[in-house]
């Protein structure tokens, strides 16, 4: 049997690589747009204020860079070593978005990174207005390609499985570039990092306006990422709506889990804003309905089905059975590959031969699985409910409330009376942790609901892991643990050591412009 | 604006001496960690052992999965 052990060790360490390298991941892709637009106003305008604020935040965005560089890299070590079967089984597909993102959009974004440092005084304004535009291009390249690759997982189109070479090859790399999961997840996801990027400069010259430093420096620098922030915010919403949109198109579980919606309901379906799921009794407790909403915002029509729970546990038994006759023709075309009557068998149910590998956490041999076995088998397609209904919850709540305060800071920027209430001022820069939150919760949804799928409907997770020991998983993951610990505390030490010093801290806005004289302006 | 080089405006702050002290920050920071990235590697990941991913190794892990005899 495998060692559900490994299997977990081994998620662990994934996801919470993943996690920690998902820290810098959004404020790199947010924070290179800020700095495009601000060197953009240093050019149109000539004011050197505007070339220092472009420096300062990027100053800051260097160190997350530094920091965040190549902590994603220990996941590609993991492909190697915990997750061979699955590299194996999926890796042609898999690894060519990953290969083209490290060669061009990595390659791009860490060229232009030192060109954007070094080449203030040895490239024309427009010359370097053009660097920081391709740093800024270069980082979503990268995040692209990334969730090119990721939605496969979610959504694997454009390749089928060779039953001779035991893996998924590529049948249409265009379908797989062009996956819509992967279109919706792109611009949800960027869209995320430009808010979190817009927080991050609004908190920071709101602690600076709470202390009387720096004032122009940072009404300039809240008036952009309030304006910024507020257009990415509407877009988080509305294109994570699409994502949704596509997530019942494909992912029809993680969005009943997601609502916890137990039982098929008749069009259109309610949204549940509250409630308390059980899984035990597969219902929700305490559950606060919203009329409608889910199904207009899950089908955009009034007459669509969304199913249930217990309806796809049921169309998860039918689709096990489907992929055990799928396997047991295929142990018989291994066997003998010219055997006809083994071949139509297979190529009738193969579509379903993911589901039977589900079987293979209870027993080494699917082609026998007994009713109980598939129906266990079916039950453990439901993801963790709870944990889903509540990340989600929390994330569109924080989604919400950034739309109201960038919306909030919008009108007060417009007024010129950023700096004139303290109770905004402080509620500014103690929302800063808020959109990692709701982003590291998005992460959850998206990848712990596609469980126990790695690639959804063709490979269950507990198959993809390598024959390795638990001591061996467990030795990598606490070496993970100290060295992300470590990095984090640096981190965090440079970042507050260098926002705290500010602008005027470094030499890098003159003294003018500071408490007195802006104050007497 | 002109597109030319602006030969009047101030230095960039990169250039100053709090400027230099970051680079060489930014630059021990990235030096700093791919070496305990290769640490790393080398303790934690190195003695793994090489999985099997032939063909027939991964028919036996997908199709029978028993004790995996293919790791070496």
């Amino acid at each position: 049997m495998i060692d559900e052990s490994v299997v977990d060790l081994s998620r662990l360490q994934f996801a919470l690589t993943a996690l920690y390298h998902f820290l810098f991941v959004p404020l790199t892709l947010g924070l290179s747009w800020l700095l495009a637009i601000m060197e953009a106003v240093y050019v149109m305008t000539g004011r050197e204020v505007w070339k220092r604020m472009t420096q300062f935040w990027g100053i800051l965005f260097g160190i997350n860079f530094a920091m965040g560089v190549a902590t994603g890299v220990t996941m590609e070590f993991q492909f190697g070593t915990n997750w061979a079967y699955y590299a194996h089984y999926v890796g042609d597909i898999f690894g060519t978005p990953l290969a083209i993102e490290g060669l061009m959009a990595f390659f791009l974004e860490a060229t232009f990174v030192g060109l954007f440092y070094f080449g203030w005084d040895k490239l024309s304004r427009i010359s370097h207005l053009v660097v920081t535009f391709l740093l800024a291009l270069g980082t979503n390249l990268s995040a692209l390609w990334i969730l090119i690759a990721n939605a496969w997982m979610q959504n694997p189109v454009g390749s089928e499985f060779n039953f001779e070479t035991m893996r998924m090859e590529i049948t249409d790399f265009g379908a797989v570039i062009f996956n819509p999961v992967a279109q919706s997840k792109f611009v949800h996801t960027v869209s995320a990092g430009y808010v979190l990027g817009s927080m991050f400069v609004l908190s920071i010259s709101a602690w600076y306006l709470l202390r009387g430093r720096n004032l122009e420096f940072a009404k300039r620098s809240m008036t952009v990422a309030a304006s910024f922030g507020l257009a990415s915010a509407l877009s988080v919403v509305v294109l994570g709506d699409e994502s949704g949109y596509t997530v019942t198109e494909h992912q029809k579980m993680k969005l009943a889990a997601i609502e916890a919606m137990w039982d098929t309901e008749p069009p259109p379906a309610a949204f549940t804003a509250f409630g308390f799921p059980d899984v035990a009794e597969r219902t929700t407790h305490f559950a606060i309905h919203i009329p409608w909403v889910m199904g207009l915002i899950g089908t955009r029509s009034l007459d669509g089905i969304m199913p249930g729970i217990n309806q796809l546990v049921e169309e998860a038994e039918q689709r096990i059975g489907d992929g055990v006759k799928a396997y047991a023709a295929m142990q018989k075309l291994r066997a003998n590959r010219d055997d006809a009557a083994a071949r139509a068998e297979f190529d009738q149910y193969k579509k379903d031969l993911g589901y039977a590998l589900l079987l293979k956490r209870v027993m080494a041999d699917p082609a026998h699985a007994s009713t109980g076995e598939i129906k266990a088998a079916a039950d453990s397609t439901i993801p963790n409910v709870p944990v889903l209904f509540w990340s989600f919850r929390i994330m569109v709540g924080c989604g919400l409330y950034f739309i109201a305060l960038f919306a909030y800071s919008f009108w007060l920027a417009s007024r010129r009376e950023l700096d004139k209430r303290r109770w905004y001022l402080k509620l500014a820069l103690w929302s800063l942790p808020l959109p990692w939150l709701a982003i590291e919760l998005g992460w959850i949804v998206a990848e712990y609901g596609r469980q126990p799928w790695a690639i959804e409907g063709v490979l269950p997770t507990a198959l993809g892991v390598s024959s390795v020991s638990v001591a061996q998983v467990a030795t990598s993951l606490v070496g993970f643990v100290l060295f992300y610990s470590a990095l984090a505390v640096v981190d965090a030490i440079l970042m507050v050591r260098y926002a705290r010093q500010g602008p005027d801290g470094l030499g890098m806005w003159p003294a003018a412009a500071t408490p007195q004289r802006a104050s007497a302006h | 604006m002109p597109a030319s080089l602006d030969r009047n405006a101030a230095p960039s702050w990169f250039r100053t001496r709090g400027g230099r002290r970051f680079g060489l920050e930014f630059a021990l920071i990235v030096t700093i960690k791919l070496l305990l990235l290769i640490l790393l590697w080398i303790i934690c990941f190195r003695p793994h052992p090489r999985p099997d991913t032939s063909p027939a190794a991964v028919a036996a892990h997908v199709l029978a999965y028993a004790e995996p005899p293919h790791d070496r």
